[in-house]
C-alpha cells in the first residue's frame, strides 16, 4: 500500500515537472518572440504567454489565480494592441541577427546563473529556478535593447508574470494576486495612454528620441 | 480610529473633487479644505484626544495598519495640506485631473508608511506612481517626455518592488511584515538587492536616478515639491522597515548600500552645482539628499537608523520649502532659469528668508534642523567602526559642493543682479504661497532649536524597528 502510494505521488509529481517543463518552454519562446516580433505580433505573443499561465494556475489547481490571469491578462494585450493601432512603431535598434545572438546569449547566461545558484532554491523547484531565470534574462533583454515605449512595457509585465509564478509556486494568496494582476492591466493602460500622448505630441514612441530633456 | 480618518479623508475628498472637477475653484476649495480637516483630526489626536499609537494598534489587526510610522506618516499629512494650499493660488483653473490624483498621492503615500500587509502596501506603491505619472503630464510638452521616463523607470522599479514583497511572503509565509520570522541568509540577500533595485528607483538612488531631474524639471511645483520632499521620504522609510524586517540585516547589503549611498550624495551634488535651471537644481540636490539617507541606512545601526528617520522628516519640511520659495519665484517672475534672475532679496523678502533657512537646513548648518539628524548619522557613522568613519568622513566632503551650490544659487537669484540688466519684475505673491512658506521655516527652526521631542520619537522608533 504505501510502496503503491509512493508510487502515484512520484507518479502526480512527474506530471507535474513535466507540465512545469512544457508550459516553461513555451513561455521561454513568447518572451523570446517579444525580442523579435513587431509591436503588434509582440503583443499576441504576450496574450500566448498570458493564456499559457493561466491554464498552468489552472493545473496547478489555483482556481482563483487562473480565472484572475484568464480575465485580467487578457486585457494588456488587447490594449497595447489599442495603443499600437494609435501609434507608429520606430525603427528597431538591432537588426534580427543581432538580436537572435543576444536571445541565445540571454538564455545561456540565465541558464548559467539557473545553474550556479539552484543549491540555493528547494530541491524539488530547480525546474521553476531556471525558467524563472530565462524569464528575467528574456525582460532585461527587452527592457536593454528596444526602443519602442510599447514595447519596454512588454518587458515590465514579463517581470510582472515572474511575481505571478513566484506567487503561484510558493503559497498562493488571492488578495495578492488580485493586486497584482489589477495593476498589472493599471500599469498598460497608463503607459499606453503616455505612449499615445506622445506620439500626438512628438510623431514617435521611440523611447532614444524622448531624452531630449536628458536627466 | 480617528487616525484612520485622517488617512481615508484625502482619498474620500479626492473622490468628491473627481466629482465636482467641472468646475476647478469649487474642487480646489474642496481639496484644501478636507486636507486642513485631515491635517487637524490628526494633530489633535496626536497632541490632545489620546495617544495615536495606541488607537492605531487596536486597528492594526483588521486593516494592517501599523503606529509604527506615525511619526514619518504625520508630516506626510501637514505638508499635503501647505502644498494643498500653495495650489490654491499656484495652479490657475487646474486640470480636471489635478486635485483628485494629488490628493490620492498624498492619502496612499501616508496610509503606506504605516502599513504592514505586503499585498496592501504593493497596491499603494503602485496607486501612488501610476497616479504621479498622470500628474507629470500636467503641463503637456516635454512634460510627456519626462512621464514616459518617469513610468517606465519606476514600473520597472515597481515590478523589482513587487517581485521582492511576493519573495517576502512565500520566504515567511505570511502578508504581515509584523510577523516575520527568520529565513536563510541567501534569501535575504535576494530579497535585499531587489528591494534596493525597486525602492532604490523611487528614492532616485544613483545609477536609477535618471528620471528624478527631468520629472521634478517638468512636474508641476507643488507636485514636484511633494515627490521631493515626501513620496521620496515615505519610500525610503517603507525600505528602511522592509530591510530590518528581515532579521538579520546583512552587513554586504549594508555595505553595498553605504556605498550606492554616496555615490547619489556625490552625483547630486556635483550635478546640482552645475543646473542653471531653478527646478533641476533642486531635483539634484534632492538626490544628494537621498544619498544621506541612504547612507543612514547602510550604517545600520539603531542610532543611524534614528538619525535616518530624523533626516526623512527633516527633508519632507526643508525640501518642500525650497520647492515652494522656487515656485514663488516662478509664478512672482515666470522665470526660472538661474542666470535671468537676481536682485529679488529685496522684492520678495518672505521668500528670501525662507529659501536661505532651506539651504542652510539641508546643508546641515546649527542651529537648524539638518543639523540635528546629519549630525546623528555622522555620529553613528563613526560609532560603527571598520570602514565607516571614512566613509562619514568621505561623505562630508562629497557634501562640501551642495553647500556651495546653494550659496551660489541664493547669490544668483536673491542678491547680484546681471549689471547689464535689470532685475526682473515680480507680481503680487497670494497668501497662499506665503503662509506655506512661513509655517515650514518656522518649522526648520523650531525642530532644529527644539528637537528632543522628535529625536525620542525616532530613536524609539529605530529600537522597535531593528526588533529591540
Amino acid at each position: 500500500m504505501a510502496a503503491h502510494r509512493r508510487s502515484s505521488v512520484s507518479d502526480i509529481w512527474g506530471a507535474i515537472m513535466e507540465t512545469v517543463l512544457t508550459f516553461g518552454i513555451l513561455w521561454a519562446i513568447f518572451a523570446c518572440a517579444i525580442v523579435f516580433l513587431r509591436d503588434k505580433w509582440a503583443a499576441l505573443a504576450l496574450l500566448a504567454l498570458n493564456v499559457t499561465i493561466a491554464a498552468f494556475l489552472f493545473t496547478e489547481n489555483d482556481l482563483m489565480g487562473a480565472v484572475l490571469k484568464a480575465a485580467l491578462g487578457i486585457l494588456s494585450p488587447v490594449i497595447i494592441m489599442l495603443a499600437v493601432a494609435r501609434t507608429s512603431e520606430p525603427t528597431p535598434r538591432f537588426s534580427k541577427p543581432t538580436l537572435i545572438i543576444g536571445t541565445v546569449l540571454t538564455i545561456t547566461l540565465s541558464c548559467l546563473a539557473a545553474f550556479l545558484v539552484q543549491s540555493q532554491f528547494p530541491t524539488e523547484r530547480i525546474a521553476e529556478t531556471y525558467i524563472l531565470f530565462v524569464l528575467l534574462g528574456t525582460a532585461f533583454l527587452i527592457i536593454g535593447s528596444q526602443r519602442s515605449v510599447l514595447k519596454l512595457l512588454l518587458g515590465i509585465l514579463i517581470l510582472e508574470n515572474i511575481g505571478t509564478l513566484l506567487l503561484t509556486w510558493g503559497g498562493t494568496n488571492a488578495l495578492f494576486a488580485a493586486v497584482t494582476e489589477i495593476f498589472v492591466v493599471l500599469i498598460t493602460l497608463t503607459i499606453a495612454y503616455i505612449a499615445v500622448l506622445d506620439f500626438a505630441e512628438y510623431g514617435t514612441i521611440d523611447s532614444s528620441k524622448l531624452i531630449k530633456l536628458r536627466g | 480610529m480617528y487616525i484612520l480618518y485622517t488617512l481615508i479623508i484625502p482619498l474620500v475628498v479626492a473622490a468628491l473633487c473627481a466629482f465636482l472637477s467641472r468646475n476647478s475653484k469649487i474642487c480646489a476649495y474642496v481639496a484644501a479644505a478636507g486636507m486642513t480637516l485631515s491635517a487637524i483630526i490628526f494633530t489633535a489626536n496626536w497632541f490632545i484626544v489620546t495617544s495615536a499609537a495606541t488607537s492605531l494598534d487596536t486597528l492594526a489587526a483588521d486593516f494592517g495598519l501599523s503606529s509604527t510610522g506615525l511619526i514619518v506618516a504625520y508630516p506626510v499629512i501637514i505638508i499635503g495640506t501647505l502644498i494643498t494650499w500653495f495650489s490654491l493660488a499656484y495652479i490657475n483653473n487646474a486640470r480636471r485631473f489635478y486635485y483628485p490624483l494629488l490628493l490620492v498621492i498624498i492619502g496612499t503615500t501616508a496610509t503606506a508608511v504605516i502599513c504592514t500587509n505586503l499585498a496592501a502596501l504593493s497596491a499603494l506603491l503602485e496607486i501612488s506612481t501610476l497616479s504621479t505619472a498622470i500628474l507629470v503630464t500636467y503641463r503637456k510638452g516635454p512634460a510627456f517626455e519626462a512621464a514616459t521616463k518617469y513610468i517606465v523607470l519606476n514600473s520597472i522599479g515597481g515590478s523589482f518592488t513587487l517581485i521582492a514583497l511576493i519573495l517576502m511572503f512565500v520566504s515567511y509565509g505570511t502578508l504581515d511584515m509584523a510577523s516575520f520570522g527568520s529565513i536563510p541568509s541567501n534569501t535575504i540577500l535576494l530579497i535585499s538587492l531587489f528591494l534596493l533595485i525597486g525602492l532604490g528607483t523611487k528614492i532616485g538612488a544613483v545609477p536609477m536616478h535618471s528620471w528624478v531631474p527631468d520629472t521634478y524639471g517638468e512636474a508641476p511645483i507643488p507636485v514636484s515639491a511633494f515627490l521631493a520632499g515626501t513620496v521620496k521620504g515615505a519610500s525610503a522609510f517603507i525600505l528602511i522597515r522592509l530591510l530590518f524586517a528581515m532579521h538579520p540585516a546583512l552587513d554586504v547589503v549594508l555595505l553595498f548600500v553605504s556605498i550606492t549611498a554616496l555615490l547619489t550624495v556625490g552625483v547630486g551634488a556635483i550635478m546640482a552645482y552645475t543646473q542653471k535651471d531653478l527646478k533641476r537644481f533642486l531635483a539634484y540636490s534632492s538626490i544628494e539628499q537621498a544619498g544621506i539617507i541612504l547612507f543612514a541606512i547602510g550604517i545600520g545601526s539603531s542610532a543611524a537608523l534614528a538619525g535616518g528617520i530624523f533626516q526623512i522628516v527633516n527633508n519632507m519640511v526643508m525640501k518642500t520649502l525650497l520647492f515652494l520659495c522656487v515656485g514663488a519665484i516662478i509664478a512672482a517672475t515666470k522665470k526660472r532659469d538661474i542666470g535671468s534672475l537676481g536682485g529679488l532679496v529685496t522684492k520678495m523678502p518672505i521668500v528670501a528668508a525662507g529659501f536661505i533657512v532651506g539651504a542652510l537646513a539641508l546643508s546641515g548648518i546649527p542651529p537648524l534642523n539638518g543639523f540635528i539628524s546629519e549630525y546623528m548619522i555622522l555620529q553613528a557613522g563613526f560609532q560603527k567602526g571598520g570602514y565607516y568613519p571614512g566613509l562619514s568622513v568621505l561623505l562630508l566632503v562629497l557634501t562640501l559642493p551642495m553647500f556651495a551650490a546653494y550659496i551660489k544659487v541664493f547669490q544668483r537669484t536673491f542678491l547680484a543682479g546681471d549689471e547689464s540688466r535689470e532685475a526682473p519684475e515680480v507680481s503680487y505673491l497670494p497668501i497662499y504661497i506665503i503662509i506655506p512658506i512661513i509655517i515650514l521655516a518656522v518649522l526648520c527652526v523650531l525642530m532644529g532649536i527644539f528637537p528632543t521631542a522628535i529625536t525620542e520619537q525616532v530613536n524609539n522608533l529605530a529600537i522597535a524597528i531593528l526588533g529591540g
